[in-house]
């Protein structure tokens, strides 16, 4: 039989696993609730640094901020002064600018006569010699002129009525009517002169309405040509041109009046 | 339910948490986000506006410090559309073509220039009150920048003199118009009667500014 004094040192060593706690449940949820609120505290005082120091940083960058916009304000009070200052530029370039304009639309219309009658005339076939003729065309005609100068009216308002054609269906770009009357050898040289009109560009639309004769002697003849947008002279049609002043220039002025409004 | 209790503890605290969260933001934090956003926007648009302004000024500086091309082109404008009538010069004018397009003295039977007429901007309507009761006076009518002067001519002469006239009525340094042509023979002569009738524009002068006011410009 093995004693208790016969064993080993290292088994008499007895380990308690169990033990014994004497606080009352309630004591234990009091300490749970204890470390909740302080758990709690720290967090609602983080918290609200964070809130303060998010705060804090805002008012620093609307300062900040505010004294862009205040200098941005003052730099901009500057520049309208110095701009007043040079109105009386502004307003001498702009009237320039409209007179210019006033130039060009008074004048698109502008026919170069001198051309019709040079066509005319060499239109008009040998034997045959004008006698009278007659252009009429309408004032105070509006012409849309596009901002940059073009104008895309190609009879530039200028419609001619009562100019008798040959063909009745035929949809014609024509300005004006020229009546005319005159004397030829024969018939055959008013159709030639009929011919040459209609070859001719600044001509559209010939058509005779009487050919008398008198005691066979020679041939009478009246009728009426139409005139093409071809004898427009385009002589005021290039502001650059015709004030030295270039595009940009013009432009500029555009976009100043529109800045100003 | 037990408000000294663990669980209830953890509601309660959570709850304080979001309540000074959600606080903090409505009262401190959110406002001044938005303000510094305003702000901000307040701030690029000034910015914008004065970066405008610059190029405006600039722009002007330039046109300020070289006023000679406007200047040139107000001399040229000035020839095509005179600030007055200018009968004397007219007349030299006209004779100094018909001269060279071969035409004597005496055969410029007709030369007749009306005065000239302002082509008034139309006024704008009056306007009527906010209790309709009396209209408002009508606003002055614009005043008129351009008037125009009809001017008739019949001339005595050859085909190619009428070509020539025409021509040198087409290059004339004041801008005329020409409305109407008419050329009948005379008689059994080669000569024929030409009748032109058109117009010529007379437009008050663009005042240039005063040197010092151009002298600003640096």
């Amino acid at each position: 039989m093995i004693t208790l004094k016969d064993r080993p040192p290292t088994q008499t060593q007895v380990e308690v696993s169990s033990s014994v706690n004497l606080l009352s449940p309630w004591v234990h949820e009091e300490l749970r609730v204890r470390r909740w609120r302080q758990r709690f505290a720290l967090g609602l005082l983080a918290l609200v640094v964070v809130i303060a120091g998010g705060w804090a940083y805002e008012r620093i960058v609307l300062a900040q901020v505010e004294a862009d916009l205040r200098g941005e304000e003052a730099t901009a009070e500057s520049l309208q002064g110095r701009i007043a200052e040079l109105a009386p530029v502004q307003t001498y370039v702009d009237g320039v600018d409209r007179r210019s304009r006033a130039v060009q639309q008074q004048m698109a219309t502008d026919v170069a006569f001198s051309e019709v009658l040079e066509a005319l005339a060499e239109a008009t076939p040998g034997g045959a010699r004008i006698e009278s003729l007659s252009v009429d065309l309408p004032t105070g005609v509006g012409v849309t002129i596009a901002p940059d100068g073009t104008i895309s009216d190609v009879t530039r308002g200028l419609a001619a009525a009562g100019c008798p054609g040959p063909d009745p269906f035929a949809v014609l770009e024509v300005i004006g009517c020229v009546t005319l009357s005159g004397t030829a050898a024969d018939r055959g040289t008013v159709g030639q002169l009929v011919i040459n009109l209609a070859g001719a560009k600044e001509f559209s639309e010939p058509f005779i309405t009487t050919t008398t004769t008198d005691e066979g002697a020679s041939v009478t003849f009246s009728g009426s040509v139409a005139l093409t947008p071809k004898v427009f002279s385009g002589r005021y049609d290039d502001r650059a041109a015709l004030t030295g002043l270039t595009d940009e220039t013009d432009q500029t002025a555009d976009e100043d009046e529109e800045g100003s409004e | 339910m037990n408000l000294r209790s663990a669980s209830a503890t953890a509601l309660i605290g959570s709850l304080v948490l979001l309540l000074t969260g959600a606080l903090g933001w409505v009262l401190l934090l959110g406002p001044t986000l938005a303000h510094v956003g305003e702000q901000r926007e307040a701030a690029e648009a000034a910015a914008d506006r004065s970066a405008l302004l610059g190029l405006q000024l600039s722009r002007l500086q330039a046109k300020a410090e070289d006023l000679g091309d406007t200047e040139r082109a107000e001399e040229r404008l000035a020839e095509l559309f005179p600030p007055t009538a200018d009968q004397p010069g007219f007349f030299e004018q006209i004779g100094s073509i018909a001269r060279e397009a071969g035409y004597a003295p005496g055969d410029i039977t007709t030369l007749s220039p009306s005065a000239p007429a302002p082509l008034a901007a139309p006024a704008p309507p009056p306007s009527a009150t906010d209790d309709g009761s009396d209209a408002a006076p009508a606003p002055a009518a614009v005043p008129a920048e351009l008037a125009v002067q009809t001017v008739a001519m019949t001339l005595e002469g050859g085909y190619d003199e009428a070509r020539r006239m025409l021509r040198g009525l087409e290059r004339l340094d004041r801008a005329f118009l020409v409305r109407s042509v008419s050329l009948s023979a005379s008689g059994d002569s080669s000569n024929l009667t030409m009748s032109i009738s058109g117009a010529t524009f007379v437009a008050p002068p663009v005042p240039a500014p005063a040197p010092d006011e151009t002298s600003q410009a640096g």
